[in-house]
């Protein structure tokens, strides 16, 4: 038994963590990763000790975990676990069990797998919190002690261990939308996106939220578009169903940006087969539609609009001039991004991977 | 070469008309300078082989070398002053990249007709 020993490491991997160090932002899920394991353990706890309602008093004062550093190559925030003082840490206790169970369900969900029977079903309702700022190209390896490897973490796994057991989830979500309704009692408002449901959907306001969306309310839902973000709760077909929380509410700089991004990819969608001379597939419905939720989405990041055209084989693509650099995103028929950038003067072209993520395309954009 | 209405965005043409189409079968066609007028060339494009454009760009012989491209003359009955450009055997990432060049080359030039 000692006084300190290392209880996980999270290799935190794509994306945002590709860089040199760890973004701020995202220290947040180092406390929810705490955060699960204490959930997880007083529910195993409960559920071994049947005859008790509650935890022992001072149950959750012994986990104490430390960020002890955070290793080279992807960032490997480590994280240490100190006894509580005037004790000794126990090898195997209720929360190394919860931390091992936590890894497990992970594991399963990876394979499509349901969570092991030993895991709390109550429980899985937490990992809504944990792993919330993730983005679909990013994940969370969890490494349990000082071990190697670990099972991978990622939105998709985390939406599947949500729904294993439940109809719901919630998930980080940034969009442009309209208020229709603003309660001043209830301290609410109603959120029409507009790359959500039709009918507008409810959500929470705060001191701070308040003030800018009753500015921006007229009738009908008519005012002027918003950049909202916020908590969301969607169904097991990831459609939206309320928001939990608002963090920010922006009237849009240039809201004639998504007019004219609009009207534009109205006119791919009106074309005909045939429309290139002879040639030409009509522009595939889902490829516009999810043109037009990215090229949005990209509108609220400080980059350039795209000029936008439509494929001969029925895909969309984004064109960008940035200085010295030509730039196309593709948005092909299958699904899938495909993107070219050429350095002008010196001829040098690469063609990154992309995911379905309007900040890699900001990123790409972001050329000297 | 012409730009259809469907590649024209802000004045600016599309990447996409500086690369052959698939039924291109690798050869991008163009109409040669030194045979035709740009005017020459959009009434030709348009009232003759009844295809839609809005306007005539252009990239030399040198800047189409430049970008690693041949250019070939290739007469036509219709088309006496056409030619092409050749990407035959090249992969996607490589046309792309030489068309992007292409309309570099065309945007420094401006549009040659209608005159801007």
């Amino acid at each position: 038994m000692m006084d300190r020993a290392p209880f996980a490491r999270l290799r935190l991997t794509g994306g945002r963590f590709d860089d040199q160090g760890m973004p701020v932002e995202t220290l947040v899920e180092l406390a929810q990763y705490r955060e699960l394991v204490l959930g997880v353990a007083r529910a195993q706890f409960l559920r071994e000790h049947p005859e008790r309602q509650r935890v022992p008093r001072g149950f959750f004062d012994r986990l104490q975990l430390r960020l002890r550093a955070v290793e080279d190559g992807s960032a490997v925030p480590v994280l240490e676990r100190v006894a509580f003082p005037g004790t000794l840490l126990d090898v195997d206790d209720d929360f190394t069990r919860a931390r091992d169970a936590i890894e497990d369900a992970v594991a399963a969900a990876e394979t499509d797998q349901p969570p092991p029977n030993g895991f709390p079903p109550e429980a899985l309702v937490l990992f809504n919190r944990f792993g919330q700022t993730l983005r679909p190209d990013e994940a969370i390896e969890l490494r349990r002690g000082s071990a190697a490897t670990g099972p991978r973490y990622t939105a998709d796994t985390r939406r599947k261990l949500l729904l294993s057991k439940r109809r719901t989830y919630q998930e980080e979500l940034q969009g442009i939308g309209w208020i229709s309704e603003v309660d001043g009692n209830g301290m609410s408002c109603r959120i029409r996106l507009r790359m959500g449901p039709a009918t507008p959907v409810p959500a929470p306001l705060d001191e701070v939220t308040f003030g800018p969306v009753k500015d921006v309310l007229e009738p009908n839902g008519e005012g002027p578009p918003v950049r909202v973000s916020g908590v969301g709760v969607f169904d097991s077909a990831q459609r939206l169903i309320r928001f939990d929380s608002i963090h920010d509410v922006a009237v849009l700089d240039d809201p004639e940006d998504i007019v004219n991004l609009d009207d534009r990819l109205d006119e791919l969608a009106s074309l005909k087969a045939g429309w290139l001379d002879g040639e030409g597939v009509r522009p595939d419905a889902l490829v516009i539609e999810r043109a037009r939720r990215m090229l949005a989405d990209l509108l609220t990041f400080e980059v350039p609009r795209p000029r936008v055209f439509a494929t001969p084989e029925g895909g969309v693509q984004a064109e960008w001039t940035v200085g010295e650099h030509e730039i196309s995103v593709t948005f092909e028929p299958d699904g899938r991004l495909y993107a070219v950038s050429v350095n002008l003067a010196s001829g040098d072209a690469e063609e990154p991977e992309l995911a379905d993520d309007p900040a890699q395309i900001a990123q790409l954009l972001r050329v000297s | 070469m012409p730009a259809g209405p469907s590649w024209i965005a802000d004045g600016v043409p599309s990447s996409q008309a500086f690369k052959p189409t698939k039924k291109d079968e690798g050869m991008l066609s163009v109409a040669l300078g030194s045979k035709i007028t740009p005017e020459g060339a959009f009434v030709h494009h348009t009232q003759v082989l009844k295809c839609e454009s809005v306007g005539t760009w252009a990239v030399s012989v040198a800047e189409t070398t430049e970008a690693g491209l041949r250019s070939y003359e290739q007469p036509l009955d219709d088309s006496p002053a056409h030619g092409f450009i050749d990407f035959r055997g090249l992969g996607r990432g490589q046309i792309e990249a030489k068309a992007k060049l292409l309309l570099g080359k065309a945007r420094h030039r401006g549009r040659l007709y209608p005159p801007p």
